[in-house]
């Protein structure tokens, strides 16, 4: 990086630099005016006036409050009680409430009608109870009457039946079941299982 | 000197009336059997009291054994038949052979006090051959075709299966050469268990047929269901009371020398039996004969105490259950049976579409009837609660908790006829029913019928849950 020195800038700073330097000793040197200049200045017009503006800094801190601090104040008060309370507040809590509740209870709506009641209470609800429906009858049907009513309950009947129908009323086969009978314990018998 | 009077008592007068009723041109009979049976019971009472406490002792050379047990089912016995006398009163007014039916009342009723106490094969025998040909006649004595073609089933499977006792009395003593159950019972553990098997099976074959023991039933739906029920009502208490006595008093002794194939034996005839009793009765519309394989299932349920008797506690549960179903199952079938003789004579007629509403026309019947019903079935509170849940079913649970279950699922089929009964006496409509006329008189059969009914309710209440301090030790 190359910098190059302008002597004569460079001259003029440091002049200015040290004419400040000495003009700020000599008036600081001395804390207080001297009491013939201090009178000079009271006794005149002028330099009372330039004193004072210059002691006063230009009346800038006047002029920034007037202005800026006050006037700000005033604006903001003044927005607070028109703006904020007559604008901003029927805006916000009527309007913006009445919008954002509208829209919440439009969306609960939508939500309750289309997503709740039309999708858990009709489309969850009926996809269950059919499920349930579907598989109690499937149970019902198949397992329960196929099943256990009209197998078990056939099986059972048909069984039913044929101990009536050992029933003949024919003594010599009466006679023939009970020694099958006893035969049929000889046999556990000589087969060692009992 | 009780025993003596008894045996006097009975057979004196079942002997003398019939002769008694010719000679005086009277019918004395049915009043000389109530006044018998009453003092029979009065007698057994005191038997009972005597032997109360576990007391036991021989009479007549070892030959009869004494004890609470034998005693209780003396009461049983006499009760049962006192009861059927009272219901015969007026029923068999007009029957020609009306002296010959209390005779052998009385005649069968001797046999059984001897057998529900019998300590001797020969005893058991004479006591048999009593009550089995008395018990033949019975069948028969109302001489109509149905009593005569039953009467002539019972009697000659009854010889065939009676010669099967004897076998097995001659292998007892073959083995062991004396007829006394006391000493058999010591001796048979040193004999060939096959052989004690064989006349185990021999004496099955014999008990069996008289109880209904499947396959030896054949008669037994033949007669129960065709035969008059008042006849059925005696037949059908007192030869379970005296089968079941006999197992107990011959075969159980001889238990221990089989081991473990006792309750082999047992429990397959428990299971065979129960089974084909309930599922058979399934299906019938007719009450008697619905009752007829209910009397098969009921003996297959007692076979379930007798399958216990391998260990002790289980042997003495079992016995317990046995004896008391005995005393539940002779009341519910004295008292169904009697009713059904009464809707017979009242015209009514024993199908299940004759007793639509009959609650209605005869009130005091029906409930009468329900309760025997219910007890059969095993409803709290009734005796017959007590007997099947308590005791009976509960006896196998320590070796074979699965013979319980079966039971339990019998009794479960069971619920199938039993509640027909009650369906069609309260629930079903009679179509074209006008006004409903209250049919019921006050007669014998009724109140025979009400006194079951009231036993089952109070000896459900007050001996049912006591039962094992009644009967300790078996």
């Amino acid at each position: 990086l190359d910098v190059e020195l302008d002597l004569l800038l460079t001259l003029i700073s440091a002049t200015i630099v040290a004419l400040g330097s000495i003009l700020a000793y000599v008036i600081y040197r001395k804390p207080y005016l001297s009491e013939s200049l201090a009178r000079r200045i009271e006794v005149s017009r002028g330099l009372h006036g330039i004193y004072n503006f210059l002691y006063d800094r230009w009346y800038l801190n006047a002029i920034y409050y007037a202005v800026f601090v006050h006037g700000g104040k005033k604006l903001s008060n003044g927005l607070f009680s028109n703006w904020e309370t007559k604008v901003m507040d029927r805006f916000y809590n009527s309007l913006i409430v009445k919008a954002f509740t509208g829209a919440v209870n439009g969306v609960s709506r939508y939500l309750e009608k289309a997503v709740i009641d039309r999708f858990y209470n009709i489309v969850v609800v009926k996809t269950f109870t059919g499920v349930v429906y579907g598989a109690s009858k499937f149970l019902e049907k198949a397992v329960i009457d196929r099943g256990y009513n009209i197998v078990v309950a056939k099986i059972v009947l048909a069984v039913s039946h044929l101990f009536r129908k050992s029933q003949t009323g024919k003594i010599n086969q009466y006679l023939l079941v009970l020694l099958s009978g006893f035969l049929f314990l000889l046999l556990l018998l000589l087969l060692g299982v009992i | 000197v009780i025993l003596d009077s008894l045996g006097i008592a009975l057979v004196g007068i079942g002997l003398v009336t019939p002769t008694l009723d010719y000679l005086l041109k009277k019918r004395i009979s049915r009043y000389a059997s109530i006044v018998a049976t009453f003092l029979a019971l009065v007698l057994s009472l005191s038997l009972f009291a005597s032997a109360f406490g576990g007391k036991s002792w021989f009479l007549y050379n070892e030959a009869v054994k004494v004890d609470a047990v034998g005693a209780f089912l003396s009461v049983v016995t006499s009760l049962s038949v006192l009861l059927v006398s009272i219901a015969s009163f007026k029923r068999t007014q007009k029957w020609a052979t009306a002296p010959s039916y209390f005779s052998l009342l009385l005649l069968i009723a001797t046999g059984a006090f001897y057998i529900v106490s019998v300590n001797d094969t020969i005893l058991l025998l004479a006591g048999w051959a009593l009550v089995s040909l008395g018990a033949y006649a019975f069948i028969g004595v109302k001489k109509d075709e149905q009593s005569l073609q039953g009467a002539t089933k019972y009697a000659l499977m009854g010889i065939v299966a009676s010669t099967f006792m004897l076998f097995g009395i001659a292998i007892l003593i073959g083995l062991t050469g004396t007829t006394d159950i006391a000493i058999i019972q010591q001796l048979i553990t040193a004999s060939n268990p096959q052989m004690v098997t064989l006349a185990v099976i021999m004496f099955i074959t014999a008990f069996g047929f008289k109880l209904g023991i499947v396959p030896f039933h054949g008669w037994l739906p033949d007669v129960y269901g065709n035969v008059d029920p008042l006849l059925v009502s005696f037949i059908a208490s007192v030869t379970k009371i005296l089968g079941m006595a006999a197992i107990f008093r011959i075969l159980v002794p001889l238990s221990p020398a089989l081991g473990q194939n006792w309750f082999v034996l047992f429990a397959f005839l428990s299971i065979i039996t129960m089974t084909f009793g309930n599922i058979a009765a399934l299906t019938q519309r007719n009450i008697q004969k619905m009752m007829a394989y209910s009397a098969i299932a009921h003996v297959g349920y007692m076979l379930v105490g007798f399958a216990a008797v391998t260990t002790s506690n289980g042997a003495t549960i079992g016995m317990q259950g046995i004896i008391l179903h005995l005393t539940a199952y002779a009341l519910a079938t004295v008292g169904i049976f009697v009713a059904l003789s009464y809707l017979i004579e009242k015209g009514v007629g024993t199908n299940l579409n004759s007793i639509r509403e009959l609650w209605r026309r005869m009130p005091i019947l029906s409930v009468s009837m329900i309760i025997l019903d219910l007890s059969l079935l095993g409803t709290p509170p009734f005796l017959g609660f007590w007997s099947k849940f308590i005791y009976l079913f509960t006896s196998p649970l320590e070796i074979a908790p699965w013979l319980t279950l079966i039971a339990i699922i019998n009794t479960g089929i069971s619920v199938g006829y039993y509640g027909q009964i009650l369906r069609y006496m309260f629930l079903a409509r009679k179509s074209g029913d006008g006004e409903v006329v209250i049919t019921e008189t006050v007669n014998p059969q009724l109140i025979t019928v009400v006194v079951c009914a009231t036993l089952t309710v109070v000896l459900g209440l007050v001996i049912g849950p006591f039962f094992s301090h009644i009967i300790p030790s078996v």
